[in-house]
């Protein structure tokens, strides 16, 4: 009995609420705030690859061909390596090798993820991983005998 | 009049809207610019490619081999509107206001208009012409 009136009184007792208030206040402004940082990278980094997609497409567009190991060192320059888990997928109709005749059409597909980090524990991490997906199309300006 | 003039109350609400409003005018023109910016990239890259196949798709293979290269001029011209006019997307319109060309050496210049529809469109029937000029040239001699 007396253990509850203590705790009734406790409850009741207003004394330092401001403080109480302003932790969880700020907790929750540190919670909004990290939320708009994280959205806002990722909005950075699908712009990115956007960027990155439109600059590989160009590429096959101009050489009428499709090098991986060059479109691998394209992205690279371009800050590719700095997305998680990027790869390029080109649909085309070759008509050899991995040639694409004058005025045929393919695609460019970008896949990558941003991880983002919910939590750490020590060396162990809690991570989301955001999915990144750029596709765009582009047609070969060359003609290839 | 003079005691309105004078009269202070309310300057704070009317400095808020003052400032909200200048606020929303450079936001609306920083995106309207920005939307513009990428629609006109569009659209350059589009008749970039046009003129680029144009010229390669005309190229006189006869003497390429002795590596002369001659270039179609008349069938090149009617290539470019073509491929422009297939490649642009919906919503898109351009104008060919002079298309240049030379057999020897072979290249290509197509000067025009092109119109896209403006980010706010949707507040009011609105869209932006800009000028081009695509130019190309081919040098390829490899037997390609």
């Amino acid at each position: 009995m007396a253990v509850s009136r203590k705790l009734s009184k406790v409850l009741r007792d207003r004394k330092g609420d401001a403080a109480i208030e302003f932790i969880m206040v700020t907790a929750m402004l540190i919670l909004v705030f990290s939320v708009l940082v994280t959205a806002l990278v990722y909005v950075t980094q699908v712009y990115n690859a956007s960027y990155i997609t439109r600059r590989v497409v160009r590429q096959i567009e101009t050489t009428g061909e499709y090098n991986e190991h060059t479109v691998q060192t394209l992205v690279n320059e371009l800050g590719g390596d700095a997305l998680s888990g990027v790869k390029i997928q080109v649909e085309a109709g070759y008509c050899s090798g991995k040639k694409i005749q004058l005025r045929d059409s393919f695609s460019v597909t970008l896949t990558a993820n941003y991880p983002v980090r919910i939590v750490q524990f020590g060396s162990s991490v809690i991570s989301l991983d955001l999915p990144i997906q750029i596709r765009l199309a582009g047609r070969s300006e060359v003609y290839w005998k | 009049m003079r005691r309105l003039l004078r009269d202070r109350t309310g300057s704070a609400t009317i400095l808020f809207f003052g400032l909200f409003f200048a606020l929303m005018l450079f936001s609306f023109l920083v995106l309207e610019m920005g939307g513009t910016m990428e629609h006109y990239d569009r659209a350059q890259t589009i008749l970039q490619r046009s003129v680029n196949s144009a010229v390669e798709a005309n190229m006189d293979e006869r003497y390429r081999a002795d590596r002369v290269l001659r270039l179609n001029v008349e069938a090149a011209k009617a290539s470019f509107a073509a491929f422009a006019a297939e490649d642009m997307p919906e919503g898109y319109t351009f104008t060919v206001q002079s298309v240049t060309g030379t057999a020897d050496p072979p290249m290509l210049t197509a000067k025009g208009t092109v119109t896209f529809p403006a980010l706010f469109s949707p507040f009011g029937d609105r869209s932006i012409t800009v000028g081009y000029t695509v130019r190309a040239a081919n040098f390829a001699v490899d037997g390609r």
